[in-house]
């Protein structure tokens, strides 16, 4: 029978968790410096560009601006939804948005959640976190995830797809 | 007394969590919502689809496998359509075998999410991160660019076909 021994200071797991937490800081901090950026950030034109396309849209949306909510969507929308299914077409969610949204929710960008990345000759995905709130006051009610995909042409960009998923209530504590 | 930023981890916390994780004294925390059989049947075709669509280059499955109406966004390749995306697949990936792209996705970051219509499961949303290789005979395969990835399956008569494609955040690979 082999003698117990003692573990050797290497072994012990707070030991290994001390030197494998140690070198993950000093690989991700490594890895950072020396990786290109790849997405563009908040200071690029596209990121400036995209987020404000958001805000316009869900300016209209909460505003209940429906001919500029429309104006921002093109003809062949395709919106995915989690709970809802899919709807076809820029007149077909702009009338949902008349019949469940106008009047009863307003929907805030969760700060902080916005990506950008381009979508070359063509135009820009943007991904995100949204609340869905009360209109007066702070509370909301539920958080999902969003994709939208913009098209740019010349000046104008419309949006071909939006994808909202995950959808959750709030708990009131986020 | 000084407070964490929000949404920061602590290095304390980080190290709890470790040591919690190294005596077995947690499960590893769940993955986003979903539930989990739609989550390893996704896994499982998304292994399916790239194996033998993108690595083993049997574009037969692959007309079948994604939608008529596809619709491929890529950061860098920009917009392609059903048509555009297998002509560019056997042009770009399935033309030179000296030469062969391969895909391998990061299985730790997979999330799944169902979309459904009346409480019907219609399509779901995978999105993660893959690895790009370049595979030369004889060689060990080379990792030439790491990207994210949001898919769109819809179900058609019980089958999963690839509906969106959005690939973006290419970049080299670091160090």
């Amino acid at each position: 029978m082999t003698p117990a021994r003692r573990p050797t200071f290497l072994e012990t797991p707070m030991r290994a968790c001390t030197i494998a937490f140690a070198a993950l800081l000093a690989a991700s901090a490594f890895a950072r410096a020396a990786e290109p950026p790849a997405q563009p950030g908040p200071d690029s034109e596209l990121y400036r560009a995209v987020a404000a396309l958001d805000t316009q849209l869900f300016d209209a949306y909460n505003r209940c601006d429906l001919d500029a909510f429309r104006a921002l969507l093109a003809d062949d929308l395709e919106f995915y939804h989690d709970q809802g299914g899919l709807m076809l077409g820029a007149d077909a969610v702009t009338d949902a948005t008349r019949k469940y949204i106008c009047g009863k929710v307003r929907r805030e960008l969760v700060p902080g959640t916005l990506e950008v990345d381009k979508i070359e000759g063509y135009g820009a995905i943007e991904l995100g976190t949204h609340r869905f709130c009360e209109l007066e006051g702070d509370h909301c009610m539920g958080i999902a995830r969003f994709v939208q995909v913009w098209k740019r042409d010349g000046d104008t960009w419309k949006a071909t797809r939006i994808i909202s998923f995950g959808h959750r209530p709030l708990d009131g504590n986020e | 007394m000084r407070r964490a930023a929000p949404g920061a981890v602590s290095p304390w916390t980080a190290l709890l969590a470790c040591l919690l994780l190294a005596t077995g004294a947690t499960t590893v925390a769940a993955r986003d919502p979903g539930d989990a059989d739609l989550f390893e049947a996704l896994k499982a075709h998304d292994s399916v689809f790239f194996e033998r669509g993108f690595n083993q280059c049997d574009l037969d499955y692959l007309e079948g496998a994604v939608d008529p109406q596809l619709r491929f966004y890529h950061d860098q390749g920009g917009f392609q359509d059903y048509a555009t995306f297998l002509e560019n697949t056997r042009k770009y990936i399935c033309a030179d075998p000296a030469r062969k792209p391969i895909r391998k996705v990061d299985a730790d970051s997979l999330q799944v999410f169902p979309l459904y219509h009346d409480g019907v499961l219609y399509a779901a949303l995978q999105s993660g991160v893959h690895r790009f290789y370049l595979r030369e005979p004889g060689k060990d395969d080379v990792l030439t660019s790491v990207a994210r990835f949001t898919h769109v399956y819809v179900l058609d008569a019980g089958r999963w076909r690839l509906k969106e494609v959005l690939s973006y955040d290419h970049h080299s690979p670091g160090p």
